[in-house]
């Protein structure tokens, strides 16, 4: 199959693309391939270095290439992965005598957090294949055959708040992770498009489309013709679009 | 109202107003030991680090919020010491790259099984038990009116300030409601000025959250700070009622023998990690 992906992320209103703790991964572009894994995560204001948190958490998705994920296992992994970063971090900070403040400090204690969705395409017949989706928190897939199809694992857009369900880079805050986790799998035809999105434009998405406004369509536009950031200070100037990072991942699944 | 988002472009205002007067010397009612000066003095240093800590980012300290505090007791004024002393409102960076000193304490976390573990955390100090003087609260609130309204003239647009009263509620300079009254009238684009009281009081009563009704209150301090706190906001209640405590419509920023930060949990200014509740 042929896998053709678009990605689009700015920061906060006010904030520096730096300072964005939205990540993605793989970047966009076309790939041809028998099956193949994205995620994308949303780091949570609340924590230390969230940033690398979520992008250790959506490299990992993709490189576990995993159909039977077994959450613990994998977050363990991940947590190994920060706390080598974290403290070659701290070590650089030290070096450059510049150690870490009390504040730092008592941030790190506590850890990073963030949110994870990941989904795998299968290539299994001429027509399509299926899909397999892994979710803790409240970024959002949506599946798109004219209309949407599906809409996981938020389906009604006043489930979403400032307090969603987030993975922890510290064991102790992740002691009820296997609840928090959702899966859902599907079918998909060659021809159906995917979006990823972190909450405020998933929030913004799920309302149009419930006001049936074709919001995919608005987003394909926007994308392709690169005007998609213009937009969004727009809608969030206009109170459309709560003031956040803002992730799209945009898949088109096409036979090979 | 109350809708505003915070932000660095934006910031609000935080103002705290703390009794450092000689009735403050007697004991704390509630479950810590030791005068309530004391714990006036934990109470104030929690809630700035609780505010340094919503703002703080490896990179630095977002300056989300600018805070005042003044000191009501032997002298009416603002009440930080070392490089900030005689300041009205400082940037939430400079509070948290400046304290007095850093004291390593042990608190109780979560070890992922199931049980709590201690761990030292670091403990900024900005300020220690005062008690001397008389009671002036009324002063200190003509104060905060003065520097909210200066505050509000640079800031017409901002999430409307919020004034936090730590006191035992025992004012000796006159019933100070008429000027809590008087202060509450200013207001932003986005709503009036928020008065919250936390009460620390020697009375053993139990804790006391949110009430919406001065009925089952201990004395008549209680009553009076209880009748001077504004009515929670709608957004301010449903974190609140999310965070599982009891409210009304009619609930009021009003705090018995308790704590006060989670007031500060309770403000967007992004996304929360439910996981450390």
């Amino acid at each position: 199959m042929k896998l053709i992906s678009s990605l689009f992320t700015i920061p906060k209103k006010g904030n520096q693309p730096k300072e964005n703790e939205d990540f993605f991964y793989p970047h966009g572009g076309e790939i041809r391939c028998d099956h193949q894994t994205i995620a994308i995560a949303d780091g949570a204001s609340e924590g230390f270095l969230s940033k690398l948190w979520s992008r250790i958490l959506t490299v990992s998705y993709v490189n576990f290439d995993r159909t039977d994920l077994d959450i613990r296992q994998f977050t363990d992994f991940c947590i190994d992965v920060y706390e080598n970063q974290r403290e070659k971090y701290i070590q650089r900070r030290r070096e450059s005598n510049n150690p870490l403040k009390w504040f730092e400090e008592n941030l790190m204690l506590k850890g990073s957090f963030s949110t994870l969705l990941g989904v795998t395409f299968f290539d299994e017949t001429t027509e399509g294949g299926s899909w397999l989706s892994v979710s803790v928190g409240d970024s959002c897939l949506f599946q798109l055959r004219d209309i949407v199809i599906e809409s996981f694992p938020v389906s009604d857009a006043s489930s979403f708040g400032n307090s969603p369900d987030l993975i922890s880079s510290n064991p102790a805050y992740n002691q009820e992770l296997e609840t928090k986790v959702r899966v859902k799998m599907g079918r998909f035809l060659f021809g159906d498009s995917f979006y990823l999105m972190t909450d405020a434009i998933a929030h913004w998405f799920m309302n149009q489309n419930a006001e049936r406004g074709r919001p995919w369509a608005t987003l394909d536009e926007l994308l392709e013709t690169d005007r998609l950031k213009d937009y969004v200070d727009r809608l969030r100037g206009e109170g459309g679009l709560k003031n956040d990072d803002v992730t799209i991942a945009r898949v088109k699944l096409a036979e090979e | 109202m109350y809708t505003t988002e915070i932000s660095r472009g934006n910031p609000t205002c935080f103002l705290f107003l703390i009794d450092q007067s000689g009735s403050m010397e007697d004991p704390f009612g509630g479950e810590s030991s030791g005068s309530k000066a004391q714990a006036v003095a934990d109470a104030i240093n929690r809630l700035l680090q609780n505010l340094v800590l919503r703002c703080a980012k490896a990179e630095g300290i977002r300056d989300y919020f600018h805070v005042g505090v003044i000191g009501y007791g032997a002298k009416v004024g603002p009440a930080f010491g070392g490089d900030l002393a005689g300041e009205s409102l400082v940037p939430i960076s400079t509070i948290g790259d400046r304290p007095l000193m850093i004291e390593e304490r042990m608190q109780k976390v979560p070890d992922g099984a199931g049980g709590v573990v201690e761990q030292v955390v670091k403990f900024p100090v900005w300020f220690e038990p005062v008690s001397k003087g008389p009671t002036p609260m009324k002063q200190a609130l003509k104060k905060a009116e003065g520097i909210l309204a200066d505050w509000l003239n640079g800031h017409p647009d901002c999430f409307p300030p919020i004034v936090i009263n730590i006191s035992d509620g025992e004012p000796t300079d006159g019933d100070p409601s008429s000027v809590a009254e008087s202060m509450m009238q200013l207001e932003s684009s986005d709503g009036r000025v928020l008065l919250f009281n936390l009460h620390l009081s020697s009375s053993k009563a139990p804790p006391i959250e949110f009430p919406d009704t001065n009925d089952n209150l201990p004395d008549e301090f209680a009553r009076l700070l209880y009748e001077m706190s504004s009515v929670l906001p709608e957004k301010i209640r449903l974190e609140a009622e999310s965070e599982g405590f009891r409210v009304s419509d009619e609930s009021r920023g009003f705090i018995f023998n308790s704590d006060m930060v989670k007031v500060i949990q309770f403000l967007d200014i992004g996304t929360r990690a439910t996981n450390l509740r």
